[in-house]
């Protein structure tokens, strides 16, 4: 079976090789599926958050007629009929909306679901894949090109990269800081952290920080691991209201941490920080200010 | 071997033994000296502090252990089944379904009760419906219970399934709730861990209560009426009892499979049936057992934590099917 990383790779090569013959796009997307659409696409569904987000910012907002269940931004979308999602997705209600482009991200549960039965018969979907924060631009890029409004990616691309261009001048000649980002925990155990590879890690290092683990097994850390680790900063991604720093500082042996002694925790929202789409070059500034908050000072 | 001063004895150590190999593993490997400094260190800075977390984690280890061997003994005793382990009657399903509010619902009230609470509530709670369940319904019978628990679990299983479904997006980490479910110590500190301890006590003091009638019930349910045993009312006291330790056993340890079910057996074939011994060594030994493999867990890939329950049951089922093995040769 091919893994996240081959289609990946799959997807970048075959990206440069797009071509456009007369009339007809033909470009193949991650999964190695060629993707051939006589025209721009006019109705669009689109299922996971972070293709909702990118088809909106590439500025085809006006050509989506259908969404995922779980999609909660932009506000813009959120009256369009929904296709499923918290039950699985159904192949009749994306039918129904005759779509002439489904897009969807590898991995997820509406390409598991969708992904065959809707190319089976003939409905053109759009694979996304994606793994650390360059394949992110590269897929916004190939579908763009998909909606046939590449300039318009390579805009949303353009300014993504300004945007980290801006953090990385702010944070000029500043030491990198050791960062442990925290992406969950049941109660007080089961802390979940990010490795190498994945957007996150990628955050980290645009941020002006350095992710203390860069672990190749599990993804599960001790607080004893994290002392050992000895993190400046902490960041913990959470949704819920009532977990704030001085929550996370009283978590039983944290006070050994050094980041908690110096009161260097921060807590912020998982689903922004964490929604693989356009918004990513906007949470590694929000993470930047908060591994360097004085270099943000003004 | 006969139970007897030997065989607590050898229990006694094996607990100890255990919660000290259990606190010597860590990312850094300890010695028993520093152990014993860092228990008494209140400094907040030092790296004692670690230690001394190190040492609670163990203990609450050892008492998530002790709570399920207990409560295998009593499910086993009980529905008269080798079989039987503590989650029989919807436990681990009710607890996670607690535990699945907790971690998925951004609800402040539910962040202050905490995860321990809500899985405990849900552990308890499912097995007391069970057995509500069947007093109305006048099922006296184990097989009766087994099937009504065997209804909820998949009734809870489900309703857990759809809470996750529905609640799970970007804003949590399904990683975690998967993990949890996998055995998660939430390394009890305090006034906790001695609150933790003092019902574990608790536990056993009631499950030893009922030895006696356990032993009984080995005869079959019409021996122990004849004998003056109410086996309707003694199953269900008896199953509150081994569902409360469960109970506890979720709160601070998550859903860990297989240790109430191999534990009890391991020490049936060292000391024999009877029950109040039984207990007291299956506690013992289960606790010692659980705490070594919480070491393990910690230690072995570190910094980063094996989910206990994954341990307990790719190192402890391949142990079990060799004792089964060589006993039935």
């Amino acid at each position: 079976m091919l893994t996240r990383r081959h289609l990946f790779a799959i997807g970048a090569a075959l990206a440069a090789d797009l071509l456009l013959s007369g009339r007809v796009l033909a470009l193949e997307d991650a999964a190695g599926n060629t993707l051939n659409l006589s025209a721009p696409p006019r109705r669009i569904v689109a299922l996971n958050p972070a293709m909702v987000e990118s088809v909106v910012a590439i500025g085809a907002l006006d050509r989506i007629v259908g969404i995922g269940g779980k999609v909660l931004y932009p506000e813009s979308v959120l009256h369009l009929p929904s296709v499923g999602g918290a039950f699985g997705f159904s192949v009749e209600a994306v039918l129904a909306l005759d779509p002439d482009l489904v897009v969807m991200a590898v991995g997820t549960d509406a390409a598991a679901q969708l992904a065959r039965p809707l190319s089976e018969m003939g409905v053109p979907v759009f694979l996304a894949t994606y793994t650390d924060f360059a394949s992110i631009l590269a897929y916004m890029r190939l579908l763009g090109a998909a909606l046939g409004l590449s300039d318009h990616a390579e805009r949303l691309v353009s300014s993504m990269q300004a945007t980290i261009s801006d953090v990385a001048e702010t944070l000029k000649d500043r030491p990198r800081r050791g960062v442990y980002l925290e992406t969950g925990a049941a109660g007080n155990a089961a802390f979940q952290t990010v490795r190498a590879g994945h957007y996150a890690d990628d955050g980290i290092r645009l941020a002006g920080g350095r992710n203390v683990f860069t672990l190749r097994g599990p993804r599960q850390v001790t607080v004893e691991g994290i002392a050992e680790a000895d993190p400046d900063v902490i960041v913990v991604l959470a949704s819920d209201p009532a977990l704030t720093p001085e929550v996370v500082a009283a978590r039983s042996g944290w006070s050994a941490l050094r980041a908690v002694r110096e009161s260097k925790v921060v807590v912020l929202p998982r689903g922004f920080m964490l929604i693989p789409g356009p918004r990513q070059a906007e949470a590694v500034r929000i993470l930047a200010q908060a591994i360097h908050p004085e270099a943000f000072a003004r | 071997m006969k139970p007897g001063a030997l065989t607590i004895s050898l229990a006694v150590a094996l607990a100890l033994g255990g919660m000290l190999v259990g606190a010597m593993l860590g990312v850094t490997s300890t010695d028993p000296l520093r152990l014993l400094s860092a228990i008494t260190s209140t400094d907040p800075s030092s790296n004692d502090v670690l230690l001394a977390w190190r040492v609670q984690r163990v203990v609450g280890a050892f008492l998530v252990g002790a709570c399920l061997a207990m409560a295998g003994v009593i499910y086993q005793g009980a529905f008269r089944n080798p079989l039987a382990e503590p989650f029989l009657l919807g436990s681990s399903a009710g607890g996670a379904l607690g535990a699945v509010f907790a971690i998925l619902l951004p609800w402040p009230w539910l962040s202050a009760v905490g995860l321990p609470v809500m899985a405990f509530v849900g552990a308890w709670g499912a097995t007391l419906l069970v057995l509500g369940i069947s007093r109305a319904a006048r099922i006296e019978d184990a097989a009766g219970m087994l099937l009504v628990g065997i209804a909820l679990a998949a009734l809870l299983g489900a309703l857990r399934s759809a809470v996750t479904l529905v609640l799970a997006d970007e804003s949590v980490s399904l990683r975690a709730l998967v993990s949890w479910t996998l055995g998660g110590l939430q390394s009890p500190t305090g006034t906790t861990l001695w609150t933790f301890a003092a019902l574990t006590a608790l536990c056993l003091v009631a499950s030893l209560a009922l030895a006696r009638k356990l032993d009984i019930l080995g005869f079959g349910e019409a021996t122990a009426a004849t004998m003056g045993v109410d086996v309707g009312r003694f199953l269900t006291l008896a199953l509150t009892v081994a569902a409360f330790a469960t109970g506890l056993a979720v709160a601070w340890g998550g859903v860990l499979a297989f240790v109430g079910l191999i534990v009890p057996h391991a020490v049936r074939w060292w000391i024999g049936e009877r029950h109040a011994p039984l207990l007291l060594h299956s506690a013992l030994v289960g606790g010692g057992f659980l705490a070594v493999f919480d070491g393990i867990s910690r230690s072995v890939l570190a910094p980063s934590e094996i989910p206990l329950g994954l341990l307990t049951s790719l190192i402890g089922a391949p142990f079990f099917l060799f004792l089964l093995v060589r006993r039935y040769r």
